[in-house]
């Protein structure tokens, strides 16, 4: 990170990184994506792909509408299906982020991707008021300390408009509990910033800050791809680390490291243990 | 053997009143906590503005005994100690709406009116970006909110437009959040418009800003003409007066009877006046 990004990441709680996907990767995976929607149910399934459709009374999400004939908003584990969704773990340019926003190794405990119609959007939640462990803001000594990366991968253009993803920058050392928790929102509201990205681009954050993503009022199909990562003490999310098969094999080293965790609690190599 | 209890300093005096009877909004504090300023809308009527504006125009002709002129470039001219105008400018130190949030951000009723500025900025004027946060210097700047929501900052400053900068000519900027930098801002170098994070916060005329002044801020050059603001300090019951913002005679006598005013312009004191033998052991 340069002295610049770190500065905003502290003050503001995210980072928009441009580019970050190159058109070809954001190609191949829109690709495997679209193949992916053009299988029934059953055959996702048997290729670890469920679709998992947001229900109506969704506390999060408010959910969209789709064109005829497309699907509805719905979610995908895509590390079970594998392909070029494993390549994403350890990123070359935006892992090293997630390590020193992180600070001390760290472990991906979630991945997802998110496809979401016309009329949808997602509501407000978290802030450092919260007071979550598992998702805490913290600075220490002069270094990041946060518990709780995601970075938020666009592979659609995503503009105000198109139901981007938005935030209350600065919400990750907020004092008072956030009264927009709840809400859709709202792009013109002063505390609110929206980020629009362009297919390949980014959003980094600490999962301490206020997020959520405006309503879509267009007609395209927002797709992303979260990848979450926390010190190597923490857990997986439910099933969302979870890996297709093969993958032990297929793997470089760190990609291994990153979805079974490095050794948490290894002591520490001192004194005349240390030779 | 049975010990005698001696009186602790809490036992003995009110060390502090007046904590949690402001009534401002929770989404303001919330605001005011993430972003580090509030907007107030219409603190001087169209008929304040320009009278304050006269003020100001007739003070920078020449310091008074009260007054001093100061000029950082030949762009730019501060007023210092504003308030021995009258008027307006006086009675602006002391707005209702301002005093609330005064009382709220800083320490309950222990706050005090420790200086005042006109400024008048033309064009070619040019302020840096102040740092904010761990790394401003100032420790007198100091914001501080805990997990309750009670404020305990140190200075804040109610800023406030004679000119309508609704438009971005000459206006007020600030890195929202910045006054929770852990960090130094690595801008000092940078042209202010080539600042993303930097927030332009236009105000109609009449309108002001209340920031902490931990927060990183500046002003943004104006365009055309002269613009006009003006500047009022506070900071807890024990900060003393930025230099050259002693009151004088006249504006104690004059404010006497003004219980908002008289209570801005009190000596510098840790104690509330009459906090002693709250109860007597």
């Amino acid at each position: 990170m340069t002295p610049e990004e770190r500065y905003l990441f502290d003050v503001q709680g995210y980072l928009v990184l441009r580019g970050v996907l190159s058109p070809d990767m954001c190609h191949r995976l829109n690709e495997t994506i679209d193949h992916l929607e053009t299988l029934s149910r059953d055959e996702v399934v048997a290729l670890g792909a469920a679709r998992k459709y947001r229900e109506p009374d969704n506390v999060y999400a408010k959910v969209g509408t789709p064109s005829a004939g497309d699907l509805g908003d719905y979610d995908c584990e895509v590390l079970r299906y594998g392909g070029p969704f494993e390549e994403l773990i350890d990123w070359s340019h935006t892992l090293p982020y997630i390590e020193q926003m992180i600070g001390e190794p760290c472990r991906l405990d979630a991945a997802s991707f998110m496809s979401r119609n016309s009329g949808g959007a997602f509501r407000f939640h978290h802030g450092y008021a919260e007071l979550l462990p598992y998702s805490e803001y913290a600075f220490q000594d002069g270094e990041f300390k946060c518990v709780s990366a995601k970075i938020g991968y666009a592979l659609t253009d995503v503009d105000v408009e198109d139901g981007c993803f938005a935030v209350i920058p600065g919400s990750h050392k907020s004092n008072f509990t956030n009264p927009l928790v709840g809400q859709v929102p709202d792009p013109g509201h002063p505390l609110v910033q929206p980020l629009p990205c362009k297919a390949g681009d980014a959003v980094i954050f600490s999962e301490d800050l206020s997020h959520g993503a405006v309503e879509n009022r267009s007609l395209k199909v927002r797709r992303t791809l979260f990848y979450s990562y926390a010190p190597a003490f923490h857990c997986a999310w439910h099933d969302l680390a979870m890996t297709a098969e093969g993958f032990e094999k297929r793997a470089n080293r760190r990609r291994l490291e990153l979805i079974q965790g490095p050794s948490p609690f290894a002591a520490p190599v001192v004194g005349a243990d240390a030779h | 053997m049975n010990r005698i209890k001696r009186p602790t300093e809490a036992d003995v005096f009110d060390l502090q009143t007046g904590i949690g009877e402001s009534d401002i909004p929770f989404e303001d504090k919330h605001f005011f906590d993430i972003a580090g300023y509030l907007v107030l809308e219409d603190l001087l009527t169209p008929d304040q503005v320009a009278q304050a504006r006269d003020t100001l125009s007739s003070v920078a002709a020449a310091s008074t005994e009260n007054m001093t002129v100061l000029s950082r470039s030949p762009a730019e001219k501060e007023l210092i100690n504003i308030i021995e105008g009258g008027g307006t400018v006086e009675d602006a130190m002391a707005l209702p709406r301002v005093i609330e949030y005064v009382q709220a951000f800083i320490w309950g009723n222990q706050y005090r009116l420790v200086g005042s500025r006109g400024i008048l900025r033309t064009p070619g004027a040019h302020t840096p970006l102040t740092q904010g946060g761990r790394a401003d210097p100032r420790r007198y700047a100091r914001y501080r909110c805990f997990g309750d929501g009670q404020f305990r900052c140190l200075m804040i400053t109610c800023l406030i437009a004679l000119c309508d900068t609704a438009n971005g000519d000459g206006v007020f900027c600030a890195i929202p959040a910045s006054h929770k930098a852990n960090l130094p801002h690595p801008y000092a170098d940078t042209d202010l418009n080539a600042i993303p994070s930097l927030r332009e916060i236009p105000l109609q005329a009449g309108a002001g800003v209340l920031f902490t002044e931990n927060l990183s801020h500046a002003f943004k050059p104006p365009a055309r003409r002269m613009q006009a603001w003006l500047s009022y300090q506070y900071g807890p019951s024990y900060m003393v007066n930025c230099p050259g913002c002693e009151p004088s005679a006249g504006l104690l006598a004059r404010t006497a009877d003004d219980p908002d005013k008289s209570h801005l312009l009190l000596e510098p004191y840790y104690h509330p006046t009459g906090s002693q033998k709250k109860k007597t052991m």
